[in-house]
């Protein structure tokens, strides 16, 4: 069942190209010369895996499956950028969730102790109007 | 070169474990693992070579593994958190008892350190293969074994690690063993829960913090803190005691890649010891473990810094890293814990042997090494390791296996042995080249680059190495014209549609990748 490929394509080193490929959920994954890539096949363009959940402006969603640990904010309290929003843990490790801008915090979704999947919306944020 | 002295001492007469229960011989036919992953992989492997049976006590979450499918007799003892499986000592002891196992091995982590988990596999007529519940209640406990180390003048780090442990109280504490300083969970090990204060503002979020991993991990909240030395290299010395009391040590093993106290990269023999070091720490380390009258295998912890060591923890069990000193020692640890458990001789012949070669461990996280570490959990697809000579591969998954955010994010660990160092480096780093996990992301980049560092190939690495260079996410790789052309040239032949490759459903990922394996490449293609 191996997924080897060997393309008749000769590579800068005069050699076959060799690689190995197989397709999950949609994605193709490649390995060509000790790296591995991955991209979306439905979106037809190369791009990293979307496990991107973080803090942006507007919303802080779960990086990755887990456990909500702690909330340090309450709603309509006014951050720092960079103040910790969201304490979660997963996979035995802690990972605090901080915001990237001034904002304030508009509504907490989840609970402490709430199980949470990747991705999740955990709290929305709004910009905060700094006098000029 | 090395130059092993003689290791092997008697241990201390006046011991607390009965020397007429070490020595009586009791069979194993049936040994319980409470362990998941290529642990427990490690230790059916052992078993089966010794003819013995294997039961693995198991959560949920952990039936399509690759030691659910070795083992011999299953039982599930309970949901997929570790609180109600792998931490439950009341499952595990019914699991065990359930199918008449004699014995259990508790692997390391979970419940491996627990005095009362030794002590309730004992009530319930259960060979506990480690040290009895009394060594794990003193060398085990990290105030204990320093009032014992300290009593054998081996040297300590600065610390707290008392009773009262109001913030105020442990924030004045740190202040006065000055910072930086460590904060870690009394009952603890393998980095959870630990995290270093580098200022006095930092004091209070941080000790917070570890006392609520402390409290998920490990079900206590307690911490200690201590001097942290911010150049240190970490060495540790794996010790066996046998059936009959004597205790040798089989040299050192060196750990100083670590993120947030959790080992990356381990190594044996250490690049940083000279004969007199080796002699030293080793001597030291028998020395502290023959005052307990202790069994089995277990490790005795040093930061070592300027020439000067100190000693840091003892853990009671097998480590994830024991394979680089089976590799230079040419001995198997657990055969030989569970040869011990048995009241048979082990490691007879491995006394004050010299280290052979050298042997590097890489530990394989399913995370993200592009986006700072955040783990990757999911179906595995194709997994490939490039075996070969002095190449060892020790894992828990296979294809079509689900890596679930419960556990830890090891998924398996690469080891190597070559002549030297520098070979075996280089060995490694063909190994990372040629292994192929599609499913979840890896840190094999992160590994390779470790590996590459001039610090880490000169040896001169220290435990704030990976902080000081790798704290930050890794670059994504550049996508050079030869790696489009193999990309391109895989998608553009790719049948999509016609194997309803458009389907997302996680249940069809193992129809997808055959439907990929089989499917008529066309043109210029050749699927071997």
């Amino acid at each position: 069942m191996s997924r080897k490929i060997v393309l008749p394509i000769k590579n800068s080193s005069e050699k076959s190209m060799e690689g190995y490929a197989q397709i999950l959920h949609g994605k193709l994954w490649v390995h060509y010369q000790g790296q591995t890539f991955v991209s979306d096949l439905q979106k037809g363009k190369d791009r990293k895996r979307s496990h991107e959940g973080k803090a942006t402006h507007h919303h802080i969603s779960a990086p990755m499956p887990g456990k909500v640990t702690k909330i340090d904010v309450q709603v309509g309290q006014d951050l720092e950028s960079g103040t910790a929003v969201v304490v979660m843990e997963a996979m035995k490790m802690e990972y605090t969730l901080k915001c990237e801008a001034q904002v304030s915090v508009e509504e907490i979704l989840v609970q402490v102790g709430d199980q949470v999947l990747v991705g999740q919306l955990l709290v929305k944020l709004k910009p905060t109007l700094v006098d000029g | 070169m090395l130059k092993t002295p003689t290791h092997a001492h008697k241990q201390n007469q006046n011991s607390d474990q009965p020397q007429s229960q070490l020595q009586k011989i009791k069979s194993i036919k049936r040994l319980a693992i409470a362990n998941r992953g290529e642990v427990a992989v490690r230790i059916i492997h052992a078993c089966q070579e010794m003819g013995i049976e294997t039961v693995l006590l198991h959560s949920e979450a952990d039936v399509h593994t690759r030691a659910y499918r070795m083992s011999d007799l299953k039982v599930q003892v309970g949901p997929s958190p570790t609180a109600e499986s792998y931490l439950s000592i009341e499952r595990m002891i019914q699991g065990a008892l359930s199918v008449q196992a004699d014995a259990l091995h508790p692997g390391f982590g979970f419940l491996s350190e627990n005095a009362d988990f030794a002590e309730a596999c004992e009530k319930a007529g259960i060979i506990f293969v480690g040290p009895s519940p009394q060594s794990i209640r003193t060398l085990g406990d990290k105030v204990l074994s320093k009032e014992i180390a300290t009593r054998l003048k081996i040297p300590l780090v600065p610390c707290y690690e008392g009773e009262l442990q109001d913030i105020k109280v442990l924030v004045r504490e740190a202040e006065k063993i000055g910072f930086p300083v460590i904060v870690k969970a009394a009952a603890g090990g393998g980095g959870r829960g630990m995290k270093v204060i580098h200022q006095p503002k930092e004091a209070v979020s941080l000790i917070e913090s570890a006392q609520r991993e402390a409290m998920a991990a490990f079900g206590s909240s307690k911490v200690f803190l201590e001097k942290y030395l911010d150049n240190a290299k970490h060495i540790e010395f794996q010790i066996f005691a046998n059936a009959s009391g004597q205790v040798q040590h089989l040299n050192e093993r060196e750990c100083s890649v670590q993120r947030r106290h959790q080992k990356i990269i381990e190594e044996a023999p250490s690049p940083s010891l000279t004969p007199a070091l080796r002699e030293a720490m080793g001597d030291a380390s028998v020395r502290l473990v023959a005052q307990v009258g202790y069994r089995g295998a277990g490790t005795v912890e040093f930061l070592l810094q300027s020439g000067q060591f100190y000693f840091m923890e003892m853990n009671t069990r097998l480590q994830v890293e024991h394979p680089v000193t089976e590799m230079v020692m040419g001995v198997d640890l657990v055969k030989a814990q569970i040869l011990t458990a048995q009241g048979l001789p082990a490691l007879e012949s491995a006394v004050n042997r010299s280290p052979r070669g050298h042997s590097i461990e890489c530990r394989l996280y399913a995370e993200n090494p592009y986006q700072g570490g955040v783990p990757s959990t999911g179906r595995l697809g194709m997994i490939h390791w490039p075996e070969a000579f002095g190449r060892r591969f020790e894992y828990g998954f296979e294809e079509g296996d689900e890596v679930t955010p419960y556990y830890d994010s090891m998924i398996a660990k690469l080891i190597v042995w070559d002549e030297t160092r520098s070979s075996a480096i280089h060995k490694m780093l063909k190994v990372l080249d040629e292994s192929v996990i599609f499913g979840v992301h890896t840190n094999i980049p992160l590994l390779r680059q470790i590996l590459s560092h001039p610090e880490f190939i000169d040896g001169s690495m220290t435990t704030r190495f990976f902080e000081k260079n790798f704290s930050q996410s890794l670059e994504a790789p550049v996508i050079t014209p030869e790696i489009q052309i193999f990309i391109d040239s895989v998608r553009k032949r790719h049948p999509i549609g016609s194997q309803g490759m458009g389907s997302t459903s996680l249940s069809s990922a193992s129809e997808n990748s055959s439907a990929l394996s089989i499917s008529p490449w066309e043109g210029p293609w050749r699927v071997l």
